[in-house]
């Protein structure tokens, strides 16, 4: 885990949660503007994902944060602050009638996003070939990544990629990779299923990820031209593990998040060990997602020392 | 109970990335066990195919050990002492053996379809370059059989490479094209038994059930696997 990452939940500890409520209670000016200048960002950016523009945001969280001094007093400690004043904040901006066009519900964007696909077909085999479902072309691993990370260049790279995420995707990696909010935390914050939270922050990091190796390194290699068998039929792994006893890439690329938030079923989990035992393409795949989420957690290291 | 763990440079967990302390110190995964989740992982010799890495330790489990998929886990273990005949040669010798069982299930598959000329050249090859050049070469009509030729090729690119474990899935993968699940399993059951006969491994029974030990030297509450 990252300091930076460690120092996030740290502020968010249960010594810091008593103290932050002792001291709004009191009405402590000074302590208020250290939650308000720590919170602010975060709270502006998850009020934008419902409202129109940055400024009915800001004047959301202003809104948002006249109704937690008023409530304070009443607060039972039953969640921790932070999650209390987001849902705060949520209900204020969902208020807010500029929203409409975002009260899609969460299932058709999953819907719409489901049939996306993580990768292009063509970078896997295709039924017909030797090894169907399994990569076309391995993954080249990216050059010098752990040095080439902290650089400006490619923490520009990240938000610019970031800046092209679907509204929803940007907030929700954001909040998890780069703000350090526990799953739970961001699936009340956001209304969302854990299996959708899962789903969201999987084609985020997939897009993150393809945009890193853009500048990381030789970029995803196009396969070159061949006779076209059409699309693959080879069946999509069931995550009960009761059709087959192995997975193959294309499957593997699909679990990439539930694996790393071990969020798969034993067997599951079992046949995705199994296989990167023996594929070294996942495993750079893989090692590429866990960088893409390293360079986020940094992401957040810079914008406190911007803040500094 | 005494079994086997394969391990990273270092005493390194594959997936854990879990340290592992010198041989005999306790390491103790918390009070359930759960398969993949959490607990100290290791396998039985006929699971070993399915997990090579660069070091292979014998370990000792005790405590709550339960079967799971290809593998046991157990609340409580420790490195008794690496098993000091897999080297990287011996690795490669794996490989290649894989390789050649590779190239023989395809002689195997050409031999079934007719195919006798195409069999004999290729029972011919006596280097791992000669083989990735005559599966190259020979063309036989049917997709089926070029199909098993690239697999058998990978195989001996992949031996030439050194990657046992991906030579192992190979030579597995070719036994399912003929022989379906039942034949993948008993290739694997071939590479256990290749690896218990030039590693000097033994099957372990479960031993009398000790009492989990009291002063375990690592505490392992979290719920990574090891």
């Amino acid at each position: 885990m990252s300091a930076d990452r460690r120092n996030n939940r740290r502020t968010r500890g249960v010594s810091g949660h008593k103290d932050a409520v002792t001291a709004l209670r009191a009405r402590d000016e000074q302590a208020f503007r250290v939650i308000f200048e720590r919170d602010y960002p975060v709270m502006k950016r998850v009020a934008r994902s419902y409202v129109d523009s940055d400024a009915v945001a800001e004047e959301v969280v202003q809104e948002a944060w006249m109704a937690i001094l008023r409530g304070i007093d009443g607060f039972e400690g039953r969640s921790t602050l932070r999650t209390w004043m987001f849902a705060i904040l949520t209900n204020e901006a969902k208020s807010h009638n500029a929203r409409e066009r975002r009260e899609l519900p969460i299932a058709s964007v999953i819907a719409g996003q489901a049939s996306e696909l993580a990768m292009p077909a063509d970078r896997f085999q295709h039924d017909g070939e030797a090894w169907p479902g399994h990569w076309a072309i391995p993954l080249r691993p990216w050059q010098e990544p752990e040095r080439r990370l902290l650089s400006l260049e490619a923490r520009e790279h990240l938000r610019r990629a970031l800046r092209q995420l679907p509204e929803r995707q940007r907030l929700l990696v954001g909040l998890r990779d780069i703000e350090g909010f526990s799953a739970e935390e961001v699936c009340g914050l956001m209304e969302l299923s854990a299996d959708n939270q899962r789903v969201l922050l999987h084609r985020a990091r997939l897009r993150l990820r393809a945009a890193l190796g853009g500048y990381l390194g030789a970029g995803d290699v196009p396969r070159p031209r061949r006779r076209d068998h059409g699309p693959s039929q080879h069946r999509l792994w069931s995550l009960d593990g009761a059709l087959d006893d192995e997975i193959v890439c294309r499957e593997l690329v699909e679990l990439v998040t539930d694996f790393l938030e071990r969020a798969l079923p034993e067997r599951g989990l079992g046949h995705v060990e199994q296989h990167l035992v023996m594929c070294e393409g996942c495993r750079t795949f893989v090692r590429q997602i866990e960088l893409t989420r390293d360079g986020l957690a940094a992401l957040r290291s810079a914008v406190e020392r911007e803040r500094r | 109970m005494i079994a086997y763990k394969f391990l990273r440079p270092g005493r390194v967990g594959p997936f854990s990335h879990f340290h592992w302390p010198e041989p005999g110190a306790w390491v103790r995964s918390g009070s359930e066990v759960d398969a993949c989740a959490r607990g100290i992982h290791a396998c039985r010799i006929a699971d070993l195919p399915w997990w090579l890495a660069e070091e292979l330790w014998e370990v000792q489990l005790e405590g709550d050990v339960g079967v799971a998929d290809r593998k046991l886990v157990a609340t409580h273990g420790r490195l008794v002492a690496r098993v000091e005949a897999w080297t990287p040669d011996r690795a490669r010798e794996f490989a290649q053996t894989c390789a050649w069982r590779t190239r023989d299930l395809a002689i195997d598959a050409l031999v079934r379809a007719g195919h006798q000329r195409e069999a004999t050249r290729l029972a011919r090859c006596t280097t791992l370059d000669r083989l990735v050049a005559i599966t190259s070469d020979l063309l036989p009509d049917a997709p089926g059989l070029q199909i098993i030729l690239t697999i058998a090729r990978e195989g001996a690119l992949e031996a030439d490479a050194g990657a046992a474990p991906t030579c192992a899935y190979i030579a597995a993968h070719a036994a399912r094209r003929l022989d379906g699940p039942a034949g993948s399993e008993a290739e694997r059951a071939r590479q256990s038994d290749w690896l218990t006969d030039h590693l000097g491994l033994h099957h372990f029974g479960p031993r009398s059930r000790a009492p989990a030990p009291k002063s375990a030297s690592t505490d392992r509450n979290n719920t990574t696997p090891m």
